[in-house]
């Protein structure tokens, strides 16, 4: 009996946390069907889901790295890098299954470059990924030549079908975060992974191969990331130099709004996909009030700060 | 060049003992580089016009060298930059005196730092989370204020703030000129720049021996502010308008990497305005070179990312070097 | 003499656990006063009370006979009491001249600093100090000696009157504490009163002239070092003869279990070790800091680099030091640093004495929970650490519970040689004892167990075997009966 007893109020105020979350979903569903015409019908609703999905894809990875004492800012770069390779492969005539193999392969690329030097040479991770951020990006331009690629064969835009009335892309995005739910809260990786970001050099000390997670773990952001690239271009058909530029601000929010900690070693899957589900209905209701998107941001950057500053305040 | 070869011996060592001259030499190989497969490069016109192009970045690469000094990060300066650009440019259409119209820009720009560093050290919120944030909101409010159009129209006052008439004694030169002189006095010469290196270099130290390390930091910010609004109507001036939504994207990468190459450390203690300044150089240089040899300019996103990377290398391989040095004495 | 500095009386209590009774000290001008005890006795406490940086609750201070009480750090400094501690507070990026004058009122005038009469300033003091390096120079790239001659040359310009160092030497080379020793004489001949807190005796009678030596929170005499002798001192230290702490009931070993042959590192930090644990043996390694005796241990498990040497367990060489190949094959090691190196705080019992086994008690993926569960309530039960369920964090437990549960971490992987690093550090007496009891018992029950510590009792009343190191080599070798403290004291120094 008394062994039950604080894991049931560290359940409890767990559950506390998402209470708040769910709160904040009602009122902000209840608001955009009250006042967003158009807000509140199952199309949209698919649709919504549709665009926070790719979003969502993304965050699974970048949820993983932050709870383990991490953080990737090139993720919106990675997106758009691997995005223009699926994109001009195909154009090129390249069979889609290839064409998205080699868009995956992009990332991951990118991924190891950057676990390479956060792991192997230890520089700090923000830095390195804004380097890399900056130079992928520019890749994307001197590739594209500042020109959209769209033109894709037939056989793309089965990526966009639904299966039981959802996209594909959820069915993808919801079946990767239980796999990362898993992971995370019953396997030996995910508990490496909450070790290493609360106490790194006693992980170390404890035979935890804390760099080939480092490395491995940005690896798998960038594949992952690739992988909702791939759904972000068959949605838009068309892939440009800017593709997913300033998503990592959409991502890292999410993340910390569902309770992710910014100094690592908190944080849950699930709470990242509540904060993603929050952004995705925020985003398209006031798109359906037709609130320009500069607005959105504003918002989010107060979303972000108080986020993160409710986290600081309970430690 | 000759002024130098003439100062004999001791200058040379000296120049080869100084951590900027790596940086020096790389930067005049890539000049040198240029001008020889770009004609149009070379000359006293080309080199005129590329001091004039850097004056903005140049000056906000010195904002962000005492803020990465502390170990600190800056992501909102290109935001901050188009507020102050916006703003100004409205406040002169508005008809304000020139001297109103800038003082109150600095204000703004100063308040706009202050807020970024006010939200880092009484809320203790990791920099580089507080200015992405800002950099959305500032920016944000930047295009709000706009109405997301062009601000143009300006006064013959507000045009002369980025003038290019007068070749190198042209407004933003000069200006550019005058704060490095003031930074580099502010930085080995008072007491203020040698607090901010010790802040940087061991924090803990600092908060022990009494520094205010909070204010100090806050200080910074605001001094950032300050140096964006200056290149904020330098910006919107010599542009002839400015569109908020589109001013200065990219700046912040753009001198950090200014700052990281010069010699300044991401984890703070390091930095010097003479590095910075011949990375901006080197970073104008490559711009222009782009353009000379007909490259697609799309390059320089890509060089900066590079440089910035490249200089984390090297960040890492000196205090690397230091390291086994301090070791070896044992 | 007049007493620069008289403590009376002197009360302190954290969370009503007192620390200090009634503490009595005094510091004649120019005087060299050693302050001696054991770890725990008080001697830190006292000196940040003196320093303004903890309130006295009872006792009076006099200051060149005014009554004085700082509320902060800066109030003492400003009055001439400086202390250097044992880490360093200096800023690496700075020159000597920077660091010595940063932020010196005398040296700043309209936010402007007077470079020119600071570095000069800065370089007589060094000089006068026995210092010999250029003040431009950036600490960073000074030797450890040098950034203690900047330390006290920081001190000497806030005109400190007293100065207070913290286990000055600990940091240093041998070759170099004589350096040091004359540059305290020229302060003491500059009219500065040291307070030299150590428990390195030799030094103590080499370079002082008075010793006060405290022992659980109370002064147990104040004299003249001529008055004394060593064995007097440490007598007093220890107030008690050190026997065996736990008695083993039966003293038979069996085969080799651990064997380190010819180990040595670039650094000449470890110089070729050469030495073999039985099963059921406590080996206990005993130095100084920087002896080798710590670090040895460290790249037995991988953890620091080495350059030449094996070790066996069992006979059989291992592939490689790295920490997994030494947990692979049954070295277990309990890290000096619980926080850094130890523990995962904010996590939970469970959390952190599954860390090293995950692997075995996981499927292909999953962790199996009912081989966790057992696990967990096994160790919690066999090393009796009290928690409030092994889900509660480890930051509401007490420090010796900490450690227990670090000790389960490497029970749980099974291992033939447990090695343990200061495995008392930060632990109250009661758990002490019950962490001494395990680790007797692990040894009856036939595993190979080495203990390094910073606590000479520790060594002594737990070892069945000591192994004295000096300047990175083994230096002497004693059975349980012959070793005293004098004795391992005076090998460990000059053997």
């Amino acid at each position: 009996m008394e062994k039950t007893k604080p894991a049931l109020g560290a359940r409890l105020s767990g559950v506390r946390q998402y209470v708040k979350l769910l709160i904040i979903l009602i009122v902000e569903v209840a608001f955009f069907s009250a006042f967003a015409p158009y807000f509140a019908s199952s199309r949209n609703f698919v649709n919504i889901l549709r665009q926070a999905s790719e979003i969502g894809i993304m965050a699974i990875p970048l949820t993983l790295l932050l709870v383990a004492g991490y953080m990737d800012l090139s993720v919106g770069s990675i997106m758009g890098l691997s995005g223009i390779m699926v994109g001009m492969l195909m154009r090129a005539g390249v069979s889609v299954p290839l064409a998205i193999l080699v868009g995956l392969a992009t990332g991951v690329a990118v991924g190891l470059l950057n676990g390479f030097m956060i792991g192997c040479l230890n520089i700090q991770g923000v830095v390195v990924t804004i380097g890399s951020q900056v130079m992928i990006r520019g890749l994307c331009y001197i590739v594209t030549q500042g020109r959209a690629v769209s033109g894709y064969p037939r056989a793309f835009f089965t990526l966009n079908k639904t299966v039981a009335g959802i996209p594909i892309s959820v069915w993808v995005w919801l079946t990767l975060s239980v796999l990362a739910i898993v992971v995370l809260e019953r396997s030996y990786i995910g508990r490496n992974i909450k070790g290493i970001g609360n106490n790194a050099t006693a992980c170390v000390y404890s035979g935890v191969p804390v760099r080939r997670y480092k490395v491995l773990l940005f690896a798998f952001c960038g594949l992952v990331t690739a992988v909702a690239s791939v759904f972000l271009i068959s949605r838009i058909s068309s892939a440009e130099a800017t593709l997913g530029s300033g998503y990592e601000l959409d991502v890292i929010t999410a993340a910390l709004l569902g309770g992710v900690s910014i100094m690592g070693g908190k944080g849950t899957v699930q709470g990242a996909m509540l904060g993603i589900v929050i952004i995705g209905i925020l985003r398209n209701g006031l798109n359906m009030m037709g609130m320009s998107s500069i607005y959105q941001s504003i918002i989010l950057g107060v979303l972000l700060l108080i986020a993160v500053t409710e986290r600081r305040k309970k430690a | 060049m000759s002024e130098q070869k003439s100062g004999g011996k001791p200058l040379l060592r000296s120049l080869c003992g100084r951590k900027e001259t790596p940086i020096l030499l790389f930067t005049l190989a890539v000049y040198l580089f240029f001008c020889l497969i770009a004609p149009n490069f070379r000359g006293v016109t080309n080199f005129m016009i590329i001091v004039q192009q850097i004056a903005i970045n140049g000056i906000v690469a010195l904002g962000m060298t005492i803020v990465i000094m502390i170990g600190g990060m800056d992501l909102s300066v290109g935001a901050i930059l188009s507020l102050c650009g916006v703003c100004g440019g409205m406040l002169d259409n508005a008809g304000l005196p020139i001297v109103l119209t800038v003082a109150l820009t600095l204000c703004i720009g100063v308040a706009a730092g202050a807020v970024n560093g006010l939200l880092i050290t009484r809320l203790d919120i990791p920099d580089i989370i507080v200015t992405l944030a800002t950099m959305n909101i500032f920016r944000g409010l930047a295009v709000i204020m706009t109405g997301a159009k062009w601000v143009t129209d300006f006064s013959p006052g507000f045009k002369a703030l980025g003038s290019t008439a007068g070749g190198f004694l042209c407004f933003p030169v000069v200006v550019y000129l005058l704060l490095i002189l003031c930074f580099a006095f502010m930085l080995n010469r008072m007491n203020f720049g040698r607090k901010l290196y010790a802040l940087g270099g061991n924090p803990h130290a600092a908060s022990l021996m009494g520094l205010d390390c909070k204010r100090l930091r806050c200080r910074v910010y605001m001094i950032n502010g300050f140096l964006l609004a200056i290149a904020g109507l330098m910006f919107a001036s010599m542009m002839n308008s400015i569109q908020a939504a589109t001013a200065a994207t990219g700046l912040q990468f753009q001198t950090m990497s200014a700052a990281l190459i010069g010699g300044a450390n991401i984890f703070g203690g390091a930095g010097s305005v003479l590095g910075t300044v011949i990375g901006s150089f080197l970073m104008g240089s490559i711009k222009n070179g782009l353009v000379q040899i007909h490259a697609s300019e799309y390059w320089l996103d890509f060089f900066t990312g590079a440089i910035i990377l490249l200089a984390l290398i090297v960040n890492l391989v000196q205090s690397a070097r230091g390291g086994r040095k301090r070791h070896g004495k044992d | 003499m007049t007493n620069v500095i008289e403590m009376r009386g002197i009360c302190k209590a954290f969370g009503g656990v007192p620390v200090l009774k009634g503490v009595d000290f005094e510091l004649g001008a120019g005087e060299i006063v050693a302050l001696v005890g054991e770890n725990g006795a008080g001697k830190s406490t006292l000196m940040r009370i003196l320093t303004g940086i903890y309130a006295k609750d009872g006792g009076e201070i006099l200051y060149a006979g005014q009554p004085v009480s700082f509320r902060n750090a800066k109030e003492a400094s400003a009055a001439g009491i400086q202390i250097i501690h044992q880490e360093f507070n200096l800023f690496p990026n700075l020159s000597v001249t920077e660091n010595i004058f940063l932020d010196h009122p005398q040296m700043v005038r309209h936010g402007i600093v007077d470079g020119k009469r600071a570095r000069s300033r800065a370089a007589e003091l060094v000089a006068a100090i026995g210092g010999d390096f250029d003040v431009d120079e950036k600490v960073g790239s000074l030797t450890v000696q040098n950034q203690q001659i900047v330390e006290i040359a920081k001190a000497l310009a806030c005109d400190a009157k007293v100065l207070i160092m913290d286990e000055p030497t600990s940091a240093l080379p041998e070759s170099e504490v004589q350096k040091l020793f004359r540059t305290i004489r020229a302060l003491k001949a500059q009219g500065v009163s040291i307070i030299y807190v150590s428990h390195r005796l030799n030094e103590i009678f080499e370079i002082c002239e008075r010793i006060a030596i405290l022992r659980d929170g109370v002064t147990i005499r104040q004299a003249r070092l001529s008055e004394t002798n060593r064995d007097e001192v440490i007598h007093m230290m220890v107030g008690r003869e050190v026997g065996r702490l736990y008695p083993k009931s039966e003293e038979r070993f069996g085969q080799d279990c651990l064997t380190v042959s010819g180990l040595r590192d670039s650094g000449n930090v470890v110089r070729g070790v050469t030495f073999g644990v039985r099963a059921g043996e406590i080996l206990g390694l005993y130095g100084l800091i920087g002896s080798g005796a710590t670090e040895c241990p460290e790249m037995i498990f991988g953890l620091a680099e080495h350059t030449q040497g094996e070790v066996a367990v069992k006979g059989v060489p291992l592939r490689e030091l790295s920490v997994r190949e030494a947990i692979r094959r049954g070295i277990a090691y309990v890290p000096a640093d619980r926080h850094r190196q130890g523990i995962v705080r904010p996590l939970s019992v469970r959390f952190n004495i599954s860390l090293a086994v995950l692997k075995r008690i996981s499927g292909r993926l999953l962790i199996r929970r009912a081989q966790e569960d057992a696990l967990v309530e096994e160790y919690i039960q066999k090393l009796s650490i009290r928690c409030a369920g092994d889900s509660q964090s480890l930051e509401h437990l007490s420090g010796g519970n900490q450690q227990k549960v670090v000790i389960s971490k490497w029970l749980a992987t099974r291992p033939d040689v447990l090695i343990l690093n200061d495995p008392t550090r930060g632990v109250d007496v009661g758990a002490k004892a019950e962490i001494y009891r395990i680790i007797s018992e692990l040894a009856g029950e036939g595993m190979a167990v080495v203990i390094t510590s910073s606590d000479i009792d520790e060594i002594l009343g737990m070892s069945d075997r000591i192994l004295v190191f000096r300047k990175g080599t083994i230096v002497r070798e004693v059975s349980h009966g012959e070793a005293d403290m004098a004795s391992l004291l005076a090998a460990a120094v000059s053997g």
